[in-house]
């Protein structure tokens, strides 16, 4: 039937999904350097922009699968058709939309994957999904990502805070500063490369698909630039509310943890990309953070907060795999269907943006919405000696009531 | 269910020794860097131990002495380590380079 509008559609939705992927994973590379002031936060997210963007050209080797083996793809399985894949993504953009006004760092991937998966048990039934692969390639990464990188997190910052330690004279922490731009930096790139390459999968897939473009070529050269632009603006934008949540939600991050939390995460995303053990970038990376919170004695760990984005990883896939589920249920009329699943979408994603507008208090997780600001190292200096200003002057007038009372005692007749 | 533990455990162990070999020489040279600027007369030291900004204006150029020149390179020598480093991560991201 009408094969070009389904085409434009899926490509449409899958740049928007691009989109949401950025500024949901801005907070991935830049919520350290931004919470302890290594970058200003319009500096760190332009940077990160532009790396996504240098990341998204230098890689175009798009996966020959787009959900990785979860679903029982090509010959004895099942095939997936542009209907599926749209309503696969209308569970992962609402999802990730979710997730942000939630201030929650999720998966974008995992949503994808979850999208796709909804889509596929209503469009082809249950036995179109591989429940091993998913077990592989999902549950257990789930488990052990954060672990992995809150155990390197935390030994590079303990063994940081060991060689840096005052012995008799002063040193300068501030230093790891600047060693944070280069190693957020290296998760932008990263990110980058990994993740633009998704969406150009996607759109590769759907054009094969529909017969306008040969299997044999490879991804065209209007698709990267669309996936490039489309996630370095969704970068930019930044998803300031995640920023928030990982830069000073879970615990107070400094200088020196920041740069061990960032070497960890590069080290760990690059270590499992080039060595065939796939982790999530957004589980890496908070897991990171977490393990520089453990590190730096007297640090404090929010762990109600850790606690709600671990929770949010888990219903990642099962809550966009429902809306992914019941978006293919529409389209299963045909295009009238489709039309139907895009204008609700729409009318989802306007409806939670116009929420977010609505409640800017409420931002990130309602945890401790004072601790959730994103307080650079000199606002917090200038809060502290405010504080003890009032502590001091608070004493002072405790003294001076407690002398009053003495003077009063010392007269003749008693206190009167 | 088959997981590849073998692959796990190279990730794990290599992400390890890259992250905190990073973090250790970058730390070493900022510690040398501190500890040069210490030489060269940054700091005061009180008889009571406690530290504070020099009193003598600080470059001082008397204060430069072919030790601190010794550690200052080190620290440079150990920057430059880890750029070398990032180099490499950078040459890992990039496809085309390989």
């Amino acid at each position: 039937m009408d094969i070009t509008l389904i085409v434009v559609l899926v490509i449409a939705l899958a740049l928007f999904f691009d989109f949401t992927n950025g500024f949901h994973d801005t907070a991935n590379a830049m919520a350290t350097p931004i919470a302890t002031g290594a970058m200003k936060p319009k500096v760190a997210v332009t940077v990160a922009a532009v790396l996504n963007l240098v990341g998204a050209f230098l890689s175009t080797a798009v996966a020959t699968s787009i959900s990785h083996g979860l679903i029982n793809e090509g010959p004895g399985g099942v095939a997936i058709t542009p209907e599926m894949i749209f309503a696969g993504l209308i569970g992962a953009v609402v999802w990730n939309m979710i997730t942000w006004l939630r201030g929650l760092p999720s998966s974008s991937s995992h949503a994808l994957f979850g999208g796709l998966i909804g889509a596929a048990i209503v469009g082809a039934g249950f036995q179109s999904v591989n429940y091993a692969a998913l077990m592989t390639v999902v549950i257990i990464p789930a488990f052990l990502s954060p672990v992995i990188a809150a155990l390197v997190s935390l030994l590079s910052t303990r063994i940081a805070y060991r060689i840096t330690r005052r012995p008799v004279f002063p040193n300068e922490r501030g230093g790891f500063r600047i060693g944070q731009v280069f190693t957020s930096s290296m998760v932008s790139l990263a990110h980058g490369t990994n993740d633009a390459q998704k969406t150009m999968g996607v759109i590769t897939l759907t054009l094969i698909a529909s017969g306008a473009q040969s299997s044999t070529q490879g991804v065209q050269f209007w698709v990267v630039i669309a996936c490039a632009l489309a996630i370095a603006l969704g970068t930019y934008t930044g998803g300031w509310r995640i920023i928030r949540t990982l830069g000073s939600g879970i615990t107070e991050i400094r200088a020196t943890q920041g740069f061990a939390a960032e070497a960890s995460t590069a080290a760990t995303i690059l270590a499992s990309s080039h060595l065939g053990f796939a982790l999530s970038t957004t589980q890496v990376s908070s897991g990171s953070i977490i393990g520089a919170g453990l590190g730096r004695r007297g640090s404090k760990i929010q762990w109600s907060t850790a606690g709600k984005i671990v929770i949010a990883w888990f219903i990642t896939l099962p809550a966009s795999a429902a809306v992914g589920a019941v978006a293919s249920g529409i389209a299963r009329f045909g295009v009238i269907g489709m039309v139907i699943d895009a204008v609700i979408g729409a009318v989802v994603i306007l409806g939670l943006y116009l929420w977010s507008l609505r409640k800017p208090h409420e931002q990130a997780i309602e945890v401790d919405v004072a601790a959730n600001a994103v307080f650079t190292r000199k606002e917090l200096r200038d809060l502290q000696r405010k504080k003890r200003a009032e502590d001091v002057a608070a004493r002072r007038a405790a003294l001076s009531r407690e002398r009053t009372l003495r003077r009063m005692a010392g007269r003749k007749g008693g206190r009167r | 269910m088959g997981i590849d533990w073998a692959a796990f455990a190279v990730v794990a162990l290599v992400a390890v020794v890259a992250a905190c070999f990073v973090v250790t020489v970058y730390s070493t040279g900022l510690r040398l860097l501190s500890a040069a600027d210490t030489r060269a007369g940054k700091y005061s030291v009180k008889d009571d131990g406690t530290v504070a900004p020099a009193t003598a204006g600080f470059p001082n150029p008397a204060g430069v002495t072919t030790a601190v020149r010794g550690l200052r390179a080190l620290a440079v020598v150990c920057f430059v380590v880890c750029a070398a480093t990032v180099l490499y991560g950078i040459y890992l991201i990039v496809p085309q380079f390989h």
